[in-house]
């Protein structure tokens, strides 16, 4: 004998029949939807101004506008908006790569070695290259040289499910392992604005202020970011960046963003990260060891 | 699906009120069982009600579009609260306590399960929807869907142990999925 799916539901409804109705939203809604969009214009605005400026010969490429695909990246099924090998930046970040996925295990100075070096590939000119930083209590994160702002950015991987239930989203060996196994891994941008989800995967870039982990409408409180998160079976990546200091804007526009998301250098330090973050030891906050498999692979 | 206007941008959200209006209850009583807490699903409810809000004049079907969503910013919440709760058990060395002798309830049961378990459980036994319906929301295949559901429904059961079945009526199990 054993409760059944109706009985579920029969017994979900008898407590949601004692939650008291909430109070209206709608207003506040409404209120904080038209200061989202009124920050977005304004944003743009000021990212026309930037796009004016550059044709008046200030020096910055606000886009690495960069030839065509050469023949070897073309073949990577992968690749959207492949790149020529010739950049140092790149040939360095493949070096990187290389080393770290040629290493019996991962270390993390070689995955952070990975991630500054395709960093510097990826990152529009303007930025000037990253250095890495460590704040307490925080992990490693890239912040760039220059811009305005300057960006701090973070990369994490994991999986949904595994011994570590009680903390969905940034454990579980079983989840990694699945998605190793099952998942039709791919890059898919459907939507770097609202975040329309794609058939496999939901890839997101949205923005927003933050303050202790909640959003917030109050630019004088939080640090402006912008996100990208990919969800597959069982699989999560999370590109983060925030502005340096109070009261600046991220100056990384969407389809820079996806642009940078669609190379196969980043593809290549995901299957990067995937390794490091499934091999990395044991830690309370992080995934345990799993027996890694890169889906290309 | 609401009739849509296609006039300037303000003119373009007149008939949000009216669908944020009409389903911001439902809206909450997905949220509450996907967060277990009250206040936590009222601020996702304002969050998916102003996300919608910015991209109306792009949106088909709101019903489907809320559904989606508000998923997405459940689960971007939850990795956040996750991973400073984990931070906070660094610190102090312990989670949170329960006396183990009082009897869970449903939503208390539902919020053990993997965030993403939990959604397929709500969606499927309390949205009612079908295999494929959920796997297509979710982005998955329905393999997965069927798998996380019936591991789901079975901590479910080990969550509540037997204060489940004296609360409701109960039948042999002849109609699960297999996973």
């Amino acid at each position: 004998m054993s409760p059944t799916t109706e009985d579920l539901r029969t017994a979900i409804a008898d407590e949601l029949a004692t939650l008291e109705p909430m109070t209206d939203v709608v207003g506040r809604a409404r209120v904080a939807g038209r200061r989202r969009l009124r920050r977005r214009r304004t944003f743009r605005a000021g990212a026309s101004a930037a796009a004016v400026a550059v044709v008046a010969g200030l020096g910055y490429a606000a886009v690495d506008n960069d030839p065509p695909a050469a023949p070897d990246v073309a073949t990577d099924a992968t690749a959207r908006s492949p790149r020529p090998p010739a950049d140092p930046r790149r040939t360095t970040a493949e070096e990187a790569v290389a080393r770290a996925m040629a290493s019996p295990r991962i270390t993390e100075q070689a995955w952070l070695d990975a991630f500054a070096a395709t960093w510097e590939a990826l990152l529009p000119r303007r930025f000037g290259g990253v250095t890495l930083t460590r704040e307490p209590g925080s992990a490693p994160l890239l912040r760039t040289v220059s811009g305005a702002p300057r960006l701090d950015s973070w990369l994490t991987i994991g999986g949904y499910e595994g011994p570590r239930a009680d903390q969905p989203g940034t454990s579980g060996c079983a989840g990694l392992r699945q998605v190793a196994a099952e998942a039709d891994f791919r890059w898919d941008v459907t939507d770097c604005v609202d975040g329309t989800i794609a058939g496999e995967l939901d890839y997101l870039a949205d923005r927003e202020f933050t303050v202790g982990g909640n959003q917030s409408d109050n630019p004088g409180r939080g640090r402006h970011g912008a996100g990208v998160l990919v969800v597959g079976d069982n699989f999560f990546l999370e590109w983060g960046v925030q502005a340096v200091g109070p009261d600046a804007e991220v100056g990384l526009t969407a389809d820079e963003m996806a642009t940078m998301l669609e190379d196969p250098l980043f593809l290549h330090l995901a299957e990067v990260g995937t390794r490091y973050f499934a091999e990395r030891p044991d830690e309370p906050s992080i995934v345990r060891q799993v027996d890694p498999t890169w889906p290309l692979s | 699906m609401l009739g849509r206007t296609g006039h300037g941008a303000d003119d373009a959200r007149d008939d949000f009120t009216v669908f944020a209006g009409a389903a911001q209850q439902r809206l909450f009583r997905q949220a509450y069982l996907l967060c277990g807490d009250r206040a936590a699903a009222e601020d996702l409810v304002q969050t998916t009600l102003t996300a919608m809000y910015v991209a109306w004049p792009r949106i088909e079907d709101p019903a489907p579009y809320a559904r989606r969503t508000m998923l997405r910013e459940h689960w971007r919440t939850a990795r956040r609260r996750d991973r400073e709760q984990a931070l906070h058990r660094l610190g102090d060395g312990a989670g949170p306590d329960r006396d183990p002798a009082r009897t869970l309830t449903v939503v208390e049961a539902l919020g053990t399960l993997p965030a993403r378990m939990r959604a397929v459980v709500v969606l499927r036994y309390w949205e009612d929807l079908s295999v494929e319906q959920t796997a297509a929301l979710l982005g998955t295949s329905t393999g997965n869907v069927k798998s996380s559901a019936s591991r789901g429904l079975a901590k479910l059961r080990d969550a509540l142990g037997d204060s489940f079945a004296e609360r409701v009526s109960v039948v042999p199990t002849s109609q699960e999925e297999a996973p």
